[in-house]
């Protein structure tokens, strides 16, 4: 008879890191699919397409938080959060948006060092705030370089050959940004807590005692 | 040999190269002309990668953004004329890095890219959960579809007026199976995967020539010269146009 050496296999469901692993990456590709589905219904929406998309962190984050909170309920000690943005700034690199990589990496180790001691013992609270502070940072990696935008040489040979954009982008730019991060702070601590109840109904997570 | 079968023999880190610094070169190039020649370079790719649909319905978009812009520009007073060009504007400037991620997605074969990066010592808790993202993320769509197709028999429509009305609701009808079924397929995908060895310690073969070719180099170094000449242009056509300094 075949006797599979592998504890997975006989224990299914056991704490197996490769387990661990790949259910991350089941739930990354949810994610960015969601994501880019959410994207693609902007298209819909005519001129307000253009708001959408810079604030679609805090529409993603009301709209699939349960998913992010997934990945850090099921393998809370596999930094779910540092894996998800590697995902997203490896889809950025590919874009050529490599200022995703500096900042949403190390929001995502911190978030995590967070949450391996929140998840155990269903500190739901603590969980939805590392989330909100996750996404926030998540928003600000994709936008922070526009912030220095009007200091590059870009921006000064964009004042001479087009001054009307220029000026638009000089005026708008800090607003909106500031608005964003707020907009994806807020949203993270409600799209947060109603995934934690949604998935505190739905899903038996094992509670460690102190 | 076709065009497309070249494209898709390119060495995929190349084509990830070429999806950097194409996107890379869009944002810092200021004159129209030149991000439009950028995206027409782009879009091509796409084109002849076969994702003729996406190349469509973009220039689609593109046409309907610049008829509103004229519209704007021709019939309102001069303050707001920006509006209309500021669309066309974020579109010109940040297409190519939509078009070039789709043009990655469509010839990418992940095998070969993940074979790559375990090359490079990329760590494992990395490649793998990557290499499962890049491979579920296509049957996302068919899973939601068929979700709604349940929902549907039970008589839920998934309206944005319910989605207001009652939130945890109606993103608990969508979320929650979506939720167990990618947990349910995570598991099987684990248990084929270290029935088939994942978890071995040794050095795995590869079904794939991962050596850098000639003509990966030639490509590579073409597709950068390329950009770099039309940067160069961008930068003349600056000092040239605005009488600045290039």
């Amino acid at each position: 008879m075949f006797t599979p050496s592998s504890t997975f296999i006989i224990e299914s469901g056991s704490d197996s890191k490769i387990r661990d692993w790949i259910v991350l990456g089941v739930l990354n590709g949810l994610v960015v699919a969601l994501s880019h589905l959410i994207f693609s219904v902007y298209a819909f929406l005519g001129p307000l397409a253009f708001l959408f998309n810079v604030y679609h962190q805090s529409v993603e984050n009301l709209l699939i938080a349960s998913v992010y909170l997934l990945m850090a309920v099921t393998a809370y000690n596999r930094h779910p959060f540092t894996v998800n943005a590697v995902v997203w700034s490896i889809i950025g690199l590919m874009m050529g948006w490599w200022p995703m990589v500096p900042v949403a990496i190390p929001a995502g180790f911190l978030a995590d060092i967070a949450i391996r001691r929140a998840v155990p013992y269903h500190h739901w609270g603590r969980l939805v705030l590392c989330f909100a502070f996750y996404t926030t940072l998540l928003c600000a990696a994709s936008f922070w370089p526009f912030l220095f935008l009007k200091h590059s040489a870009m921006m000064q040979r964009l004042v001479a050959m087009d001054p009307g954009i220029a000026g638009m982008v000089d005026k708008f730019t800090l607003p909106f940004f500031i608005t964003q991060l707020v907009a994806a702070f807020a949203t993270g601590i409600s799209g947060g807590a109603m995934a934690v109840r949604l998935i505190v109904r739905h899903f038996a997570v094992e509670r460690v005692r102190p | 040999v076709t065009i497309r079968a070249v494209l898709f023999d390119i060495d995929d880190r190349v084509k990830v190269w070429m999806a950097m610094t194409g996107g890379a070169g869009a944002i810092y190039c200021v004159d129209w002309r030149i991000q439009v020649a950028i995206l027409a370079v782009s879009l091509v790719l796409c084109g002849l990668c076969g994702a003729w649909r996406f190349v469509v319905g973009f220039n689609l978009v593109l046409l309907v953004l610049a008829l509103v812009s004229l519209g704007i520009t021709r019939l309102s007073p001069d303050e707001s004329k920006i509006w209309g060009r500021g669309l066309l504007f974020i579109l010109l400037k940040f297409g190519p890095l939509f078009t070039m991620m789709v043009f990655v997605q469509t010839c990418l074969n992940t095998s070969r890219f993940l074979r790559s990066l375990e090359k490079l010592h990329v760590p494992r808790q990395w490649v793998i959960p990557l290499g499962v993202c890049l491979r579920f993320m296509p049957s996302v769509v068919a899973e939601c579809r068929q979700i709604r197709f349940a929902m549907r028999i039970r008589g839920i429509a998934l309206t944005p007026g319910r989605l207001i009305k009652r939130p945890l609701e109606t993103v608990g009808y969508l979320m929650v199976p979506l939720l167990v079924r990618s947990l349910y397929i995570g598991d099987e995908l684990a248990r084929a995967a270290v029935a088939r060895g994942i978890e071995s310690p040794v050095a795995k073969t590869c079904l794939y020539d991962l050596r850098f070719r000639p003509s990966d180099g030639i490509a590579m170094t073409l597709w950068t010269l390329g950009l770099a000449a039309l940067m160069a242009w961008d930068q003349f056509l600056y000092a040239w146009l605005a009488g600045g300094t290039p």
